[in-house]
């Protein structure tokens, strides 16, 4: 899975550095908020001072409070519907890929028909029907992410299942799982990574996307991307409440997105 | 490959060039660099200027909005300020006036009312208005088939004995021969009056200042002045384009830059950066439209008395003045229409009282109390912060935004507590909008025997002293048990460019709707 030499890659390492930082910024945030993140404590759209170094909201709200509490509901949003994704469609592809037959078909027929629908409006769709409670959220964006990563491990095991190396496991008798599991798993799983890495990536942007457009994470949590939502009608009198969060946000997606390609990059470096 | 384009090189130019946008717009925004010197305020001419194109912002973009007089959708209802006149119109003090009308008046039980129009008004396709033009506006804004949402205003007028006296005169009676004083304040709103040949869409020609040159939905409607207008000289511009915005970010960067004149309803947040702004004015209109919340008396906890006042006294109403509208309010005392001559001042400010609040409670049972406040995104400010207030005596509020499609829809009045608000109007035609009994948004579902028997007696007495005697018990009532927790009366602020004259700050939320009597100073 993980390959050590991966690190010294520079984009890789890039990548992952900036990545880091943000986790940790998510999951320490909460402890180092001077404030809880619903606390009323300045005036509205009050300028930068020292005790708010980026100024207040427009309830009144410490910015970097809510700032440093934002990253945590996008954080495992976005990993959560990237791993289910990642798991169910890894599955799914796999059973496609190796079947061959009536099952593969019918995968692969629906993972067309999911992918024929537009990601955020299939989100939107369904977030705006059923609700917006974060588990539901998460497997709606995990949903709109799973027809890819079957279309991309039914052709890596496809692939895969046809080299020699399979083919012997398969005359030495050795059991379908067996195959599956030790044989082409290992085999398709840099691929699917780089997807994962991808998805996180999109799911970042969809959350955020979500939550700027009142469909995500329900007020008064902090989050990102809500927080672009609830300040836009301050960004002139108080940008900081918007720019912040947005640069966080694209700082992230920077971080995962470089980190993926990194990968990808130096699979194929290896494979060449 | 040195000239390789990856997605790496453009999410990070993205990042760059984004980064730089956003961080150069709010500095450039912070510098004000094309902006004249502070004290150099341009001098606004006092007397009316005729000519010119007034443009006017405001805040819409549905593709859907119309120019219907009845139903008005998204923008139509300003739109309808410049296409259409009303018999009546509103005064500064949300009192109403005579406009199409020369006499409007209800007989003395206030059964019938007589209305003539002026002599020689005309619509501006040129034809007369007559009786017949009368009766056809109110027979359509009560038409079934239109189902305007606000013909419920007006659900008292009987449309089979609408009468046409003379060709300038009808008179209106009321269904199972009841009495209706408030015709004029109810009425005023869509009452538009149309030709009988009117079309919202063929042929949407009314008796207002403006008639239509053009209009693309969601985008801007354009107007010419009309000249046969029943106030002599006016309109004072030649033109009127109204311009739709999404946003009032962008809009208020219009108005700054001088695309247009007029921004109508501006938000609170931009008004210290319209105040430093020397090119530009901000209009306050302390208005008597409420803000507040609907404490849905049918449902448990709200059906005890005792937790709906308890309610009451925990909102910390300067509190939500100061957050919930940035400042530009003043708090109300549970009840609406403070402007009206009814309204009983007798009855003493309720305070904010966390002790008494939390005593009711536990009274009432409820002291660990958890309830959801439903509301629309775009009253969720004073939500959060009233949320907030209510966790001091142990109250969960949870607070959850949906569309207005969705807030607005069937289970309008099913939500247990969801803000509230109204514009100014009187006692009586307010009540018809909030609490009264067939109160076309009833979301308290306040259903009280004795208030409702006040109010049905209040809207038959034309009587100013007998109906304060009513208003005042009606409004005792619901001060003490009433479903409605009302903590603020809104202020309405317009900017406009300081070209433009004619608009001053009043009681009502429409100033800037006013497009007969603004005028721009184009020299």
């Amino acid at each position: 899975m993980f390959n050590a030499r991966w690190w010294r890659e520079p984009q890789i390492r890039r990548g992952g550095l900036v990545t880091l930082a943000i986790v940790l910024l998510a999951l320490v945030g909460p402890w180092l908020a001077p404030h809880a993140p619903t606390d009323m404590v300045g005036g509205v759209y009050g300028a930068p001072a020292g005790d708010a170094p980026l100024g207040h909201d427009f309830l009144g709200h410490d910015v970097l409070s809510r700032l440093l509490n934002g990253g945590l509901s996008i954080l495992w949003m976005s990993l959560a519907a990237a791993a289910i994704a990642l798991i169910a469609g890894t599955v799914l592809g796999l059973l496609a890929g190796l079947s061959r037959q009536r099952l593969d078909q019918a995968i692969t027929w629906l993972a067309d028909i999911w992918l024929a629908f537009p990601d955020l409006i299939l989100v939107l769709l369904i977030v705006s029907m059923l609700g917006r409670a974060p588990w539901l959220i998460v497997l709606t964006v995990a949903i709109a992410f799973t027809p890819g990563v079957i279309r991309l491990a039914r052709g890596s095991a496809v692939a895969v299942a046809s080299q020699e190396f399979v083919e012997a496991a398969q005359m030495m008798g050795f059991s379908r799982t067996r195959i599956l599991l030790r044989e082409i798993l290992p085999n398709v799983l840099t691929p699917l990574l780089v997807h994962f890495g991808n998805m996180l990536t999109w799911g970042i942007g969809m959350l955020s996307g979500l939550s700027y457009l009142g469909y995500g994470v329900a007020p008064p949590a902090a989050d990102w991307g809500l927080m672009i939502n609830e300040n836009q009608a301050g960004l002139l009198v108080q940008p900081w409440a918007v720019l912040a969060p947005a640069l966080l946000i694209g700082v992230f997606a920077y971080g995962t997105n470089i980190f993926a390609e990194g990968i990808a990059r130096h699979s194929a470096g290896e494979r060449r | 490959m040195p000239n390789e384009f990856s997605r790496r090189v453009f999410l990070g130019n993205s990042l760059a060039v984004g980064g730089g946008l956003l961080l150069g717009s709010s500095l450039l925004t912070g510098c004000g660099g094309a902006e004249p010197a502070a004290g150099a305020a341009i001098a606004r001419p006092t007397q009316p200027v005729r000519g010119g194109r007034l443009r006017v912002g405001i805040i819409d973009g549905d593709q859907a909005g119309n120019l219907d007089a009845h139903k008005p959708s998204g923008g139509g209802i300003i739109r309808g300020w410049a296409l259409y006149s009303k018999f009546w119109e509103w005064n500064d003090d949300v009192s109403t006036r005579l406009g199409l009308a020369e006499f409007a008046e209800p007989n003395a039980d206030a059964s019938a009312w007589t209305i003539r129009i002026k002599p020689g008004l005309e619509f501006h396709h040129g034809k007369s208005i007559t009786a017949d033009d009368m009766l056809f506006s109110i027979l359509r804004l009560t038409d079934p088939k239109l189902a305007s949402p606000f013909a419920g205003l007006v659900g008292a007028i009987d449309r089979q004995a609408l009468r046409k006296l003379d060709e300038r005169t009808i008179e209106i009676r009321f269904k199972q021969g009841r009495s209706f004083f408030p015709l004029d304040e109810t009425l005023i709103a869509f009452g538009g009056i149309v030709p009988t040949d009117y079309d919202p869409v063929s042929n949407p020609v009314g008796a207002g200042p403006y008639r239509l040159k053009s209009f693309v939905p969601g985008q801007r409607a354009l107007f010419t002045r009309f000249e046969n207008y029943f106030k002599p000289n006016q309109p004072y511009a030649d033109e009127l384009e109204i311009i739709e915005f999404k946003d009032q970010v962008s809009r208020v960067a219009a108005l700054r830059a001088g695309q247009i004149d007029v921004a109508s309803g501006v938000q609170a947040e931009h008004s210290a950066l319209i105040k430093a702004d020397p090119r530009l004015q901000l209009v306050v209109s302390p208005s008597t439209s409420f803000s507040g919340f609907n404490l849905n008396t049918a449902k448990a906890p709200f059906q005890d008395e005792r937790v709906r006042q308890a309610f009451r006294l925990l909102a910390d109403r300067q509190e939500l003045i100061g957050r919930g509208l940035n400042g530009f309010g003043r708090i109300a005392n549970d009840l609406y229409s403070p402007q009206d001559p009814t309204y009983n001042h007798a009855i003493a400010q309720r305070g904010y009282d966390l002790d008494q609040a939390r005593s009711l409670l536990r009274q009432a049972g409820a002291s660990d109390l958890r309830v959801e406040l439903t509301t629309t995104a775009n009253e969720v400010n004073a939500a959060l912060v009233f949320a907030q207030q209510a966790k001091k005596a142990g109250v969960e509020v949870k607070v959850t935004p949906v569309d207005s499609s969705v807030f607005n829809g069937p289970q309008k009045e099913q939500w247990l507590m969801s803000p509230g608000s109204t514009p100014a109007r009187g006692f009586l035609a307010t009540g018809l909008h909030n609490d009264a009994p067939l109160a076309i948004y009833n979301r308290s579902n306040f259903r009280d025997e004795r208030f409702s028997e006040l109010f049905t007696q209040a809207l038959g007495q034309p009587d100013l002293e007998r109906r304060k005697q009513l208003v005042h018990e009606a409004q005792t009532i619901q001060h003490q048990r009433g479903g409605l927790l009302i903590w603020g009366f809104t202020d309405v602020l317009d900017a406009a460019s300081s070209k433009v004259g004619g608009l001053h700050g009043e009681q009502t939320t429409f100033a800037s709707w006013r497009f007969d009597s603004l005028w721009l100073n184009h020299a």
